[in-house]
């Protein structure tokens, strides 16, 4: 029998591998490839304009580096997740090290007190941001705004005429200057088993959370991906503890700093907390619909935010030593910002992921740490992590573009 | 009615600038029962509603719940209470899938908040409210950015309903589902509150509210102005009192109004239905259409082959009356003509020897006579069949036509006819020069013409081109050769008929200033 469907027009694919690349690449489990990409193109091309760059005593510098700015990216990859801004995040972390540094060193107190008191600074600063900006209902641009001129003041107030305060205290010290092989009897072994660990609990939590959905009848992610994704993960770990064993061993700033982003990542994609914010960054009104607390969940990221950044400083602050009147200012906000940005966190909202401060930070510090190496001036240093942040965030537009135009 | 109310609305008011959206409205609400909320647009309903779920705090008065004054925060604070509102319009999250999203806020323990629900008993409560609203369970695995107004509302009923609340308030929330979810959902409704849920619900639906509610409350203008029992009042009451007693000329129309909401309801519903069986209607109508198609394409195929065919006949039987006309003509010329003739010798010498005057003159007569009837006779045979033709051509043939033509009518006559017109075939030639023969026939009979231009060339495209152009009367316009035939004008109906068994075409012009204009152009004559 003569139907119509022979009139149906001829499918308009003239390349359907190329759609069919790019519907898979709009895939979430992807989200993340461009980044990784770029960093791979990154160190490329400084190995080749310098074989040092890609040698275990560089790539343990580089790691010390980052482990501060990456602190508090991870702060502000919540705070931008919310749809909001915070501004203060390279004051605050000044200032928590200040704080920090004065009570132990001026008033004698014991270092691990002086640390959770410069946390304590931190959490209190971004609650009452987290209160102005939601009781008020004041633009969190604004009141951080406030906030970086203020807390920049209170610093060098904290400091006193002195301007800079050594750090002695080991325990302070030790926070991000402890290398598992060189500081620990067996910590070569521990730092193997930190990261095979780390790699098995990653790949149990992806095959448990399938296991859940397939029985509840749910789709789930394929098995490929979340084998993929494994073997990625583990061979990165194992990869990077190789490298650093290589030198020193692992640094404890490092093992902060992804141990925070691996709690931080679980938090935002699994706990109702986390996923409110994701719902609140995504549409406020949805969320007060949906009942949810939706004043609460801004203040605890404002504070949780300001936390991340006084432990970035306090971080930055025992690695240098010191903490003196221009700590957490100058590019520390920039760069934070610039990491969570080019990690692939959206600045409206709703979108990202606390990894994307990891990478970020790993591009950032990379570029940084390669033109020191190349012996770069600060301009050329500049106009390069600004072409990194405008490249990715172009990348992340164009092919947000192409998932829309592909229909995933 | 049992002892201690569920929910009191003490004096409640809210002001939106100096506009009172509410003013001092008090009520109460029992465990299990189900008020209904009406009143015109902006008659403060929906108002009243968020304020009872937290979404503002009244200005003045007092909320008791369970018998104690509550001061709710937020939306949040209110549905731990046990509140949940459903909004006229719903609003969900992309950033979350749909169980997530029906889930949302209602995380059932710590485990849960921490990430770790019950993933098979979430999926068994969602289903459970899915098949209660009479939806495909797919829903659950699709992206919510992708969903219709009335799955997102289905999402937002189904995340009040999931876990029922003490007190489930419905903002309008019937009105974006389909017929029959509406009557699914009334009916849910009637069996959750037979278990204790208490409902509020808003509609511009009386019937709905009358099918489930127990109560009505009336706004108007922000004041509470009537607390009815359903079952002691008429739609026509509650319709009074919803347009406020001092529009009773209003009441009407919009009592039917709102009567026929409910049967326009019915009738979408219908509407929709019978379109999707016409959409298969359609589908089998078109395999018809085709089957239709094929048949009128073999009958027209049939009937071109029997016109062909016919045309054959007729071009057949043309040729074969040219020959017949031909032997006549023959015929007459060599046999009767020569007889006439060689009478007329006879009788010439007859004359030689005749005796008297008289009868010489009487022969004299005679032999007139017989060249007379030969000359009539010759005219007939050029006219059975043109002499010329057969020797010399169509243009000399077309030409002596003329001459002879003009010498008779006495019109003048230009001919044109080109030079390259060379020999065509027979059965043309014949056909144009008895075509030539009608039209110059038809001039003659009717046109009243002073003067005819006649001309015969050969195009470009290798085909035959025939005017002839008259300053007569002209003809009716337009020219209908029906109608001309219907008045026993047969020459352009027989001009035409040979014009199409060329296969080519003919045009009659009738122009304004007097005149016609006969063109006709048959194709490709040359052998």
């Amino acid at each position: 029998m003569t139907t119509l469907t022979k009139n149906a027009p001829p499918a308009a694919e003239p390349r359907p591998w190329l759609d069919r690349l790019r519907q898979r690449l709009g895939r979430p489990e992807f989200a993340s490839l461009p980044v990784l990409v770029g960093l791979a193109v990154v160190w490329i091309f400084f190995q080749l304009a310098n074989p040092n760059f890609l040698t275990s005593l560089n790539l343990s510098n580089l790691v010390l580096q980052i482990a501060a700015v990456g602190t508090i990216a991870i702060g502000l990859v919540l705070v931008l997740l919310l749809g909001e801004i915070d501004l203060s995040v390279g004051a605050v972390s000044g200032l928590a090290a200040a704080v920090m540094a004065v009570l132990n060193v001026r008033y004698g107190v014991a270092g691990g007190l002086a640390v959770l008191a410069g946390l304590g600074t931190g959490l209190l600063i971004g609650l009452l941001h987290g209160t102005w900006i939601t009781k008020l209902r004041i633009p969190s641009f604004i009141v951080t705004l406030a906030g970086l001129l203020g807390w920049q003041g209170v610093l060098l107030y904290v400091l006193g005429t002195t301007g800079t305060v050594n750090l002695r205290d080991p325990f302070i010290l030790g926070l991000a200057g402890t290398f598992l092989k060189r500081d620990l009897p067996n910590g070569e072994l521990l730092s193997w088993v930190l990261a095979a660990g780390f790699a098995l609990l990653f790949s149990a939590g992806q095959v448990w959370e399938r296991r859940q959905r397939l029985a509840a009848g749910l789709a789930a992610r394929p098995r490929g991906v979340i084998l993929a994704q494994s073997l990625l993960v583990a061979a990165g770990l194992l990869g990077a503890t190789a490298i650093l064993n290589a030198d020193r061993g692992l640094p404890s700033a490092l093992i902060f700093f992804l141990g925070l982003a691996a709690v931080f990542d679980l938090v935002v994609r699994r706990t109702s907390f986390g996923r409110h914010i994701l719902v609140i960054g995504g549409n406020v009104e949805a969320a007060r619909r949906a009942s949810l607390h939706v004043d609460a969940v801004r203040i605890a990221v404002f504070g949780l935010a300001s936390m991340l950044a006084a432990f970035g400083g306090i971080l930055a602050a025992s690695r240098l030593l010191a903490v003196h009147q221009s700590s957490g200012s100058g590019d520390v906000l920039l760069n934070a910002i610039a990491a969570a940005v080019i990690g692939g966190t959206s600045v409206f909202g709703g979108r990202g992921g606390v990894w994307s401060a990891v990478l970020g930070a790993l591009v950032i510090g990379s570029i940084a740490n390669g033109m020191v190496l190349l012996a770069a001036p600060a301009p050329a240093q500049l106009m390069a992590t600004g072409a990194a942040l405008l490249t990715a965030v172009t990348v992340d537009a164009v092919a947000r573009r192409g998932r829309e135009a592909a229909g995933a | 009615m049992s002892a201690e109310p569920l929910l009191t609305a003490v004096n409640v008011s809210k002001r939106f600038g100096r506009l009172w959206a509410l003013e001092n409205v008090t009520f109460s609400l029992q465990p299990g029962e189900v008020l209904g909320l009406v009143g015109r647009r902006a008659a403060g309903k929906s108002t009243l509603l968020q304020i009872l779920a937290g979404y503002y705090p009244p200005q003045t008065g007092q909320l008791l719940w369970r018998g104690r004054p509550v001061k709710f925060t937020g939306p949040a604070e209110a549905q731990r209470r046990g509140l949940q509102l459903v909004h006229q319009r719903p609003l969900l999250s992309d950033q979350l899938d749909v169980v997530q999203n029906i889930f949302l806020g209602r995380e059932a323990d710590w485990r849960a908040r921490l990430g770790f629900p019950n993933l098979s008993e979430r999926m068994r409560q969602a289903r459970a409210v899915l098949a209660e609203l009479d939806t495909p369970e797919d829903l659950l695995n699709e992206r919510v950015d992708g969903l219709t107004d009335e799955q997102r509302q289905i999402v937002a009923l189904a995340r009040v309903l999931c876990r029922p609340a003490p007190l489930i308030l419905l903002d309008d929330a019937l009105a974006g589902l389909s017929f029959q979810r509406q009557e699914r959902l009334l009916a849910l409704i009637r069996r959750l509150a037979a278990q204790g849920t208490a409902f509020i619900l808003t509609s511009d639906n009386l019937q709905h509210l009358s099918a489930v509610t127990g109560r009505i409350l009336v706004l108007y203008e922000g004041r509470l102005t009537a607390d009815r029992l359903t079952r002691e009042s008429t739609p026509r009451e509650i319709v009074e009192l919803i347009v406020g007693s001092a529009q009773n000329e209003q009441v009407t129309p919009i009592i039917w109004a709102l009567e026929s909401y409910h049967q326009a309801q019915q009738q979408a519903e219908e509407l929709r239905r019978s379109q999707t069986t016409l959409q298969e209607n359609l589908q089998a109508r078109d395999s018809l259409n085709q089957q239709l198609l094929h048949r009128l394409r073999d009958q027209v195929t049939a009937l071109d082959q029997l016109n062909l065919a016919l045309q054959a006949a007729q071009r057949r039987l043309m040729t074969e009356r040219e020959a017949e006309r031909k032997a006549l003509a023959r015929e007459l010329h060599d046999s009767v003509i020569q007889d006439l003739l060689s009478f007329n010798y006879r009788l010439e010498e007859l004359e030689g020897h005749a005796a008297g005057d008289a009868q010489r003159a009487e022969l004299a007569d005679l032999r007139v006579g017989i060249r007379a009837i030969v000359g009539d006779l010759r005219q007939l045979c050029s006219d059975l069949r043109p002499p010329t033709i057969d020797s010399h051509g169509l243009p000399s043939a077309i030409r002596s036509h003329a001459q002879d033509w003009a010498d008779k009518t006495g019109i003048q006559l230009a001919l044109e006819v080109d030079a390259r017109l060379g020999r065509l075939p027979e059965a043309v030639e014949l056909s144009v020069f008895r075509i030539v023969q009608e039209a110059l026939n038809n001039v003659r009979k009717h046109a009243a013409a002073r003067r005819v231009r006649l001309s015969l060339q050969r195009t470009d495209g290798a085909s035959l081109r025939l005017r002839l152009e008259d300053d007569g009367q002209g003809l009716p316009q337009p020219v209908d050769l029906a109608s001309l035939s219907a008045r026993n004008h047969y020459g352009l109906l027989g001009i035409s008929e040979r014009v199409a068994l060329l296969g080519g075409s003919m045009r009659v012009e009738s122009r304004r200033q007097g005149g016609v204009v006969l063109n006709v152009e048959i194709p490709s004559p040359s052998p």
